[in-house]
């Protein structure tokens, strides 16, 4: 896997946010979580506290109230005749407390006796029976005897509640004065006569202090009777809602509880409410009544000093953040400057500027660093002068080489073991049509085509792979001349290889060398040659046939005038044409040969027939020089041979000349016929001194002559045989001689088979 | 129309071999024309009218074969033996004469004056005789 790319500023940057910012951020957190688990323990102390406490302040308004009647009771005269007397005194104890509208007494069937309420005495005449009034109750001694009514509206509109308490009230019984206190609790605990003490207060005082209950910045509590239905809450103008039962889960919590609720308030509770807000609540009963006494806050509220910590958090993080970047960023400077210097002194280093010194001044290793490097930078450059002075010391020696190498008048190209071209000389360029450029390092036979008689001469031929030991120091591998050689244009070219293998060497990994001369120079003097000796010998032939006819009549006209010496004469000049004449001949035919121009017209031979008649045609010429000319037949009838009959002739009869020539006088020659596959053969042997064996492969070349003693005696030109050696090979036909010395040669040559 | 004396057209370029082949056919009894150019030798022709026609290829104003063409093109001239003189090397043009109508050739070289003349009479007497036809020597 590869890792991205960091410098190291990059590098220091990141560390110092690990090692900083990060421990910052996990204390943060932790310190967050840590805080926020306290706030809501508080939150919720403070939940109860505010439930408590608005339980505590309700029944503590209500039991005021109703010790307050209890004691007032007491004064009141409890005979019937003295009830109406006492409408003063109830108006007195209403203007001692504002809250009270209504006090009136009332017997236990509910009717009305007094009525007061604050500013008005009722007359007897609108008094009424309250008994089916749903804040009328008889409230019973010795137990029960006080009792809370539901909160009702008065005429006003105001919020009130109806607190009873019994009394006592009779026809008979003498003045409250006048009993002791132990008949007046007999009596009391007589059931017949009791009625009861009714006032009607109003809530808002109650409802002012319960307001003031707050809890963090929105918390409040609020109150609702038994079934749920809002009572108060400092949110809601109170009265007009009274009827509704709140949806909520704190109230339906509280209205299942009952009715063994506690006073002291439940456990707070963590819920969503309708809205999705997150809420702490808890609820208590209020004593004496069924009411519910709800306190709730909203935990965002109580979060809000945690979320102002935590924005605090984040623009403190966001201020580590930039101050740590500033601070590692200018470090990062402090350590990659030299590093940058080292760097930019490396890169001039490496362009060859040796002088540039790298300068730095930090007192630690990077300043080390920086000396050592000068010092590699002097020693470098030493070393590099050493070395530029022996290059050029070499660069003059191979100069050398190379202007002799490319200024050869022969292409050379030199091939690695694997035949790939490693040298290509000018010349090679010049010849192949290839640059060194493109030559260099491609298989020798992508670049060139050899063709020897439009035949491809494979590298394997020329450029034999090697096996290192047996190679020879520098052995010529391959010569040919005459070869062609086809260029990147197409055209061939003749040419001279050869080629040498060389022994396995450290120092070079030439293996083969190849030199290739162009030969279309020579070849072009070689045709000038030839049409010079052509012209030459037509040339020759008129002056020729002049001496010729001329001497041939003189002779005959005046051959009876002639003594013997002049005829003498005139025979030397006649064999001197002769002679002359046949050379003419001769070169006319190797000229035409070597330009090609000999058309062979194959026909049907009667071979034996034509045999036959050459060796009775030369039998004279044998027969003066006393050598035995024999034709031995052929047991069998031979087939007719396919041959163009007047050249295959010249050459028959050239082959007994010759051996006429080279037998001496009593000698004998002999032509015989013989039948090979679809070949027919034809020896002419004769007994004469034989042919060296160093001699017998250049018989058929051109020029050549045996030099011996014998042949000093003959004439002969040098050519018949090389003529006649073209000609049978025209014919599809191989001409060879064996040859014993001292005992004679024979010459044979083949000559394809007529089918039919 | 064979006459005592056989009449003999001889076109060669060189005067001595000219002279020569005149002299040896005229001394064996016939009557010889020498001319040394192409157009001479066939105005001639147009003019008299010949038993042999002894032509020499290489002319200085022509080619041998072009004469050989032009008297071959008239019919009349059927009878005529026209016999190419040539020189050694020359197989190609001989074979070609021969195709075109030439009745023979003789290699200059080769053959002296006298063999020459026998070769005429030869040639002379084979086309006297019931009318045979050409081949001389090969």
């Amino acid at each position: 896997m590869q890792l991205p790319k960091v410098k190291i500023e990059q590098k220091i940057l990141l560390l110092f946010i690990l090692v900083a910012i990060v421990p910052l951020l996990i204390t943060n957190f932790v310190w967050l979580t840590i805080s926020q688990n306290q706030i809501l323990n508080n939150t919720s102390t403070l939940v109860r506290e505010a439930a408590s406490q608005g339980q505590l302040e309700t029944s503590d308004f209500l039991k005021n109230k109703l010790v307050s009647l209890i004691v007032y009771s007491q004064t009141l005269p409890v005979r019937t005749k003295d009830i109406p007397n006492t409408t003063s005194e109830l108006q007195n104890y209403i203007a001692q407390d504002p809250d009270i509208q209504d006090l009136i007494l009332l017997d236990k069937n509910g009717n009305e006796l007094v009525h007061v309420s604050r500013d008005k005495v009722y007359p007897v005449s609108q008094l009424k029976n309250d008994a089916n009034d749903p804040s009328f109750k008889v409230p019973n001694f010795g137990g029960g005897e006080k009792y809370v009514s539901p909160v009702s509206i008065d005429a006003a509109g105001d919020q009130q509640v109806t607190l009873s308490i019994p009394i006592i009230i009779s026809h008979n019984l003498p003045n409250i004065e006048d009993m002791n206190t132990s008949a007046i609790g007999t009596f009391r605990n007589s059931n017949e006569i009791a009625g009861v003490l009714e006032e009607k207060t109003e809530l808002a005082s109650l409802w002012k202090q319960l307001s003031t209950i707050k809890i963090d910045n929105s918390g409040y509590i609020y109150v609702v009777d038994e079934n749920g239905k809002l009572i108060f809450s400092p949110k809601t103008p109170t009265a007009n809602n009274a009827s509704t039962v709140l949806n909520k889960k704190e109230v339906a919590a509280f209205v299942n509880s009952l009715p063994s609720t506690s006073s002291t308030p439940e456990p707070v509770a963590n819920s969503v409410d309708n809205q999705g807000k997150q809420v702490l609540t808890t609820y208590s009963q209020v004593l004496l009544t069924q009411w519910g006494i709800i306190a709730r806050v909203p935990i965002s509220d109580a979060l809000s000093s945690v979320r102002q910590v935590e924005i605090f958090g984040i623009v403190l993080f966001l201020v580590m953040l930039i101050f740590i970047t500033i601070i590692s960023l200018g470090l990062a400077k402090n350590i990659t400057t030299p590093i940058h210097i080292l760097a930019a002194g490396a890169k001039q280093f490496g362009q060859g500027n040796f002088q540039s010194k790298v300068l730095i001044n930090t007192r630690d290793e990077l300043e080390d660093l920086a000396s050592t490097f000068n010092d590699m930078a002097k020693n470098l450059q030493q070393a590099f002068a050493r070395l530029n002075e022996s290059n050029k010391k070499i660069a003059f020696e191979r100069n050398k080489a190379d202007l002799v190498l490319y200024n050869m008048t022969e292409a050379i190209i030199a091939l690695d073991e694997k035949r790939n071209i490693v040298l290509f000389n000018t010349v090679a360029e010049k010849l192949t049509g290839y640059s060194q450029q493109e030559a260099i390092g491609k298989p020798i036979e992508s670049i060139i085509s050899l063709y020897e008689q439009d035949k491809p001469i494979t590298a394997n031929v020329y450029a034999p792979e090697t096996s290192s030991d047996t190679a020879p120091a520098a052995s010529e591998m391959f010569s040919k001349l005459q070869i062609q050689l086809q260029t990147n244009r197409g055209h061939k070219l003749p040419v001279r290889l050869t080629s040498v293998i060389l022994h396995k060497n450290e120092s070079s990994d030439i293996t083969y060398i190849l030199t290739i001369h162009d030969l279309t120079e020579e070849l072009n003097l070689e045709k000038m040659k030839l049409d010079f000796v052509s012209i030459a010998a037509h040339e020759l032939r008129t002056p020729l046939t002049i001496i010729r006819n001329y001497m041939s009549v003189f002779r005959e006209e005046n051959i009876a005038k002639l003594n013997n010496e002049q005829n003498m004469f005139l025979d030397n000049i006649s064999r001197g044409v002769e002679q002359l004449t046949f050379l003419i001949n001769n070169i006319l035919d190797v000229t035409n040969i070597e330009k090609h121009n000999i058309k062979l017209h194959p026909v049907s031979v009667n071979w034996v027939g034509l045999v036959k008649q050459t060796v009775t045609d030369i039998s004279p010429t044998a027969k003066s020089r006393n050598i035995m000319l024999v034709f031995q037949d052929s047991p069998t009838d031979l087939p007719h041979v396919i041959a163009d009959e007047m050249k295959i002739h010249e050459v028959l009869a050239n082959l007994i000349d010759n051996a006429i020539k080279y037998t001496p006088e009593g000698g004998r020659v002999m032509v015989s016929l013989e039948k090979q596959d679809d070949k027919i053969i034809t020896h002419v042997k004769d007994s004469g001194i034989g042919i060296p064996e160093d001699a017998r492969s250049h018989l058929f070349t051109k020029f050549y002559r045996v030099s011996s003693e014998l042949a000093a005696g003959a004439k002969g030109t040098g050519l018949g045989l090389y003529i006649a050696k073209s000609i049978v090979e025209l014919h599809h036909g191989e001409i060879w001689v064996d040859s014993v010395e001292g005992k004679g040669s024979t010459f044979s040559f083949s000559l394809p088979a007529d089918k039919v | 129309m064979i006459g005592a004396t056989p009449r003999i057209l001889l076109i060669e370029d060189e005067q001595s071999i000219g002279f020569i082949y005149k002299r040896q056919l005229d001394l064996a009894g016939m009557q010889t024309d020498t001319f040394t150019t192409g157009k001479l030798g066939l105005e001639a022709f147009g003019r008299n009218s010949y038993d042999v026609v002894l032509l020499d290829i290489m002319l200085p104003d022509t080619n041998g074969l072009e004469i050989l063409k032009e008297i071959r093109k008239d019919n009349k001239n059927a009878h005529v033996i026209i016999i190419m003189l040539t020189n050694l090397g020359q197989d190609s043009v001989i074979k070609e004469g021969m195709t075109i109508g030439a009745n023979g050739y003789l290699i200059k070289a080769n053959f002296t004056p006298t063999q020459l003349v026998a070769e005429v009479k030869n040639i002379l007497a084979q086309n006297k005789a019931p009318q045979s036809s050409d081949s001389t020597k090969n």
